[in-house]
């Protein structure tokens, strides 16, 4: 949860983006005529997607400063990298 | 005394005999390629698990057609969509009177009123497998929660905008095979169905097409598998085709250890999942199902995950195969339209490969010649098929570099680029009708 707290900006705002791109797709746009429905409607999927990146966005960030402290001048070799378990399926 | 006819004892030559020849020749060639199936199934050339139910189902299926009893022939008949033409509407209905209507015993796909599938569910053995988990979409679900048990998204954290951005090159089939369908004659529904074979998701093409062009739903998934079944057999040809062996093997700069968290990976499970469903909710059962794997892994509910990816994947899995080569009766799937999907299936499938390849070498340039391109074919969202088939060439040519962690990371994005284009079509195809 630490890693949460440490990042909540980015969760917030993602979260906040996201509501107002759903707010405006699901909420606002079917009161509209038809083509300024089609534009907000889109335009409401783009910024809830883009609010789901700006999360990723803060993972990443945090991922990258926490790999810069733990090995600021050396990084490790490929070998050491966590790879999955990866089962066949369909 | 009654006549007895000796060819009443072997019903499944007497109903070949009497067919007329195209369904004749269909069901020969269906059992033979049937048992093409289990063979590269069993080689390994094409994906066993689905591959050798399915092969078994479309020999038996199309061997075992028989003279159905009046009682069930006229529930058959009563109870699926009525024929257009008129005389051949009164030529079924005589012929399921008189007990010379062929069929199986094993399902009645094309049956729809509650009354007909009451009977037949008490004499088709697949019936309720079907009628309960398959035309509703449920196995598809289900494989998907197993996709979700099996995925880590923690890849996709790790490496977001290269993850996403290959993710979107590949989807260059799904995009553009839906303009060139329509342009070849299938009307808006079937050509998004067929499109999402581009996406080379199984689960994504049975739930666009069921939800879409439920009437050519059965060609359109089988085409969907058997081509899907080929991504692990011909994408290393095209890998080699399209990316000289120097860039092939080339080894990508270490990234340190890097971690994200169960925590953030389940909250971003939960965030993800109520945006997708909101903007979606004609695909919401697919994100529902993909997201509660996630979050089971992520929890670490151990005994769910044992159930999701064992007895619910392998179960689905296995009915998925049996039920594909089952609908395969030369009667069900011989559709005038068939050749025009087998023509569009392999261009959508194409199309993504070249786009993810494309992406990757997007990607190389961009990054300073960094980047492998070869992890572009991982875009594609069969997963894990694709990010082994990409893994495996690049060891080929040099076998200590490592692409997995990348090549898992666009791959899994794939999977959730692939639901949000099932959403787009499933969402904008009727608002277009």
């Amino acid at each position: 949860m630490k890693n949460l707290r440490d990042n909540a900006r980015y969760w917030i705002i993602g979260i906040a983006l996201a509501v107002a791109g759903v707010s405006a797709n699901r909420v606002f746009a079917p009161h509209l005529d038809t083509r300024p429905r089609a534009v907000v409607a889109l335009a409401g999927e783009l910024v809830a997607l883009a609010g789901l990146g700006v999360i990723i966005f803060g993972i990443n960030r945090r991922l990258r400063l926490a790999g810069q402290a733990a090995n600021p001048d050396e990084t490790s070799p490929p070998e050491n990298r966590t790879i999955s378990r990866n089962p066949g399926h369909p | 005394m009654p006549t007895f006819n000796l060819l009443d004892l072997f019903q499944g030559i007497t109903t070949l005999i009497s067919a007329e020849p195209l369904i004749l020749f269909g069901r020969l060639g269906l059992i033979v390629l049937g048992g093409v199936l289990v063979y590269f199934g069993k080689k390994g050339v094409l994906e066993p698990l689905l591959m050798i139910p399915m092969g078994l189902g479309m020999i038996a299926v199309n061997a075992g057609v028989l003279f159905l009893d009046p009682t069930t022939a006229t529930h058959i008949v009563a109870g699926s969509a009525p024929a257009g033409d008129p005389n051949v509407a009164a030529e079924l209905a005589r012929q399921a009177a008189t007990g010379h209507a062929p069929g199986t015993l094993f399902m009645s796909p094309l049956v729809e009123k509650t009354e007909g599938l009451m009977y037949l569910m008490q004499v088709d053995f697949l019936q309720p497998v079907y009628t309960f988990a398959f035309s509703n979409g449920l196995i598809a679900c289900f494989v998907f929660m197993g996709i979700g048990v099996l995925l880590d998204v923690g890849f996709v954290l790790a490496r977001p905008f290269l993850s996403m951005f290959l993710a979107l090159a590949a989807e260059l089939g799904t995009i553009l095979t839906f303009p060139l369908a329509v342009a070849m004659g299938l009307n808006y529904g079937e050509a998004a169905s067929i499109a999402m074979v581009g996406g080379a998701d199984g689960p994504m093409v049975l739930f666009t097409s069921l939800t879409l062009a439920k009437h050519l739903f059965v060609p359109i998934t089988v085409v969907a598998y058997l081509y899907l079944g080929l991504t692990y057999g011909g994408y290393p040809y095209l890998i080699r085709l399209l990316v000289p062996a120097k860039l092939r093997g080339l080894k990508m700069p270490p990234k340190p250890v890097i971690k994200v968290t169960s925590d953030e990976k389940l909250a971003f499970a939960v965030v993800g999942c109520a945006v997708l469903c909101l903007l979606f909710p004609s695909a919401a059962p697919l994100f529902l199902s993909l997201f509660v794997g996630v979050a089971v892994r992520e929890a670490g509910l151990k005994y769910f995950m044992a159930v999701i990816d064992g007895p619910i994947l392998y179960g689905a899995t296995l009915f998925l195969g049996l039920l594909l080569g089952v609908l395969c009766e030369a009667s069900t799937i011989l559709d005038p339209k068939v050749l025009i999907l087998l023509v569009l299936g392999i261009v959508a499938l194409l199309l993504s490969a070249v786009g993810g390849i494309l992406g990757g070498y997007a990607a190389y340039f961009f990054s300073g010649r960094k980047i492998n391109p070869v992890i572009g074919i991982a875009g594609v969202s069969c997963v894990p098929s694709t990010a082994k088939v990409a893994q495996k060439e690049v060891s080929l040519v040099t076998p200590d570099a490592i692409i997995l962690p990348e090549a898992l990371g666009a791959n899994i994005c794939g999977v959730i680029t692939s639901a949000i284009l099932t959403g787009i079509y499933v969402t904008l195809i009727p608002l277009l009708r």
